[in-house]
């Protein structure tokens, strides 16, 4: 029976093409969400947790965004600028310094814009970690210098 | 699928939420110096909002790193700076670009300054405005590499008068200034105004016909 083939066949193909239209419905309608170029990089809740940070003062907030992002952007894709480096600082003000050169490391080798900033700070909290017990913890390796 | 339309039609609907932007455009010096990096650092406020700096801040990183540059962190940056006795951006502004170079390593320094950041009441609508001086220096020589200006508004009005009068109060308590400077930073460092691509962008030496 070709003829009752032949009706299923331009039915399927029917079938076809409405879903065919379905999709392009549904990009038309996510087009304004979509058409952006790709990013370079995965920035997951970054700008959150500096809002939390700056805007809402939210220490413990800030930290929990900041973390999700650095764990999302090292599954998914590139981690983006400033992420190892912001998430090194706060391991360093827990006390965690060798968590903290990690990050700072791992900031350097992804960016060597940054090896500069990264190599004074890693060498100020190995002086601290020498010196520990000592001093005093400081809001900033390396305390005081000159503007 | 007709993406040139799309594209038409987002670029439409931005001139419609009024957006507005002077510059100059001569890149020979930044050709010249070509930063890799940059660093923003805290931004002057000129208007009378007093929130309006911590609000912006959190709004530069992505917009400019998407360009392809490298962006020195917004947060450790402030910290380091307010370690070397300068709390106050005003203080930071002043300072020789050279120093951002010695401390940071940076190639360029990004000094931004808020001129407004308010909500303007006509008659019967409300209109919210954002606009930022941008002026980017190399810190090797204290050249201005490239400068901008943006200023974003959007207005809010209709034709029932209780209803505004309403909704203008209402702004008034809880304006959302975040879009509105997240809009503004991100037409900025576009084309053919803003900034060439950077390092990691994959345009970066291929777009100098865009500016």
């Amino acid at each position: 029976m070709n003829g009752g083939n032949g009706w299923w066949r331009a039915w399927l193909a029917n079938q076809y093409t409405l879903w065919q239209y379905v999709c392009l419905g549904l990009v038309i309608g996510a087009g304004p969400m979509g058409c952006t170029p790709p990013a370079l990089y995965q920035w997951g809740e970054y700008e959150d947790s500096l809002y939390r940070r700056y805007v809402k003062e939210d220490i413990a907030g800030a930290e929990a965004y900041l973390r999700e992002t650095l764990v999302a952007a090292e599954l998914k894709s590139r981690v983006p600028p400033g992420v190892y480096a912001e998430y090194g600082f706060l391991l360093y003000r827990r006390g965690d310094y060798a968590g903290a050169i990690e990050k700072f490391e791992q900031e350097k080798r992804a960016f060597p814009e940054s090896a500069a900033l990264m190599s004074k700070l890693v060498e100020r909290i190995q002086q601290q970690r020498e010196t520990r017990g000592q001093t005093e913890q400081k809001e900033v390796p390396g305390g005081t210098g000159q503007p | 699928m007709n993406w040139r339309a799309l594209f038409v039609g987002f670029g439409l609907l931005s001139l419609l939420a009024g957006c507005a932007s002077v510059g100059k455009r001569d890149l020979s010096t930044f050709y010249a110096h070509e930063p890799r990096s940059i660093i923003v650092v805290p931004v002057v406020n000129e208007s009378p909002e007093v929130n309006a700096p911590a609000v912006f801040i959190t709004t530069i990183t992505v917009p400019l790193a998407e360009r392809g540059y490298y962006v020195f962190p917004v947060y450790l940056t402030e910290l380091l700076l307010r370690d070397l006795g300068l709390p106050e951006a005003g203080l930071v502004h002043q300072l020789p670009s050279q120093r951002f170079f010695d401390l940071f390593g940076a190639d360029a320094v990004l000094f931004i300054t808020i001129k407004d950041w308010s909500t303007k009441y006509l008659i019967l609508a409300s209109s919210v405005v954002v606009e930022m001086k941008y002026v980017l220096k190399d810190t090797r020589t204290g050249t201005v590499l490239w400068q901008s200006k943006q200023q974003v508004a959007r207005s809010s009005g209709g034709s029932n008068p209780i209803a505004m009068v309403v909704s203008a109060a209402l702004n008034a308590l809880f304006t959302d200034y975040l879009p509105l400077a997240r809009q503004a930073n991100i037409q900025v460092f576009r084309p053919p105004d803003g900034l060439p691509a950077g390092r990691y962008h994959p345009d970066h030496g291929k777009d100098r016909d865009r500016f």
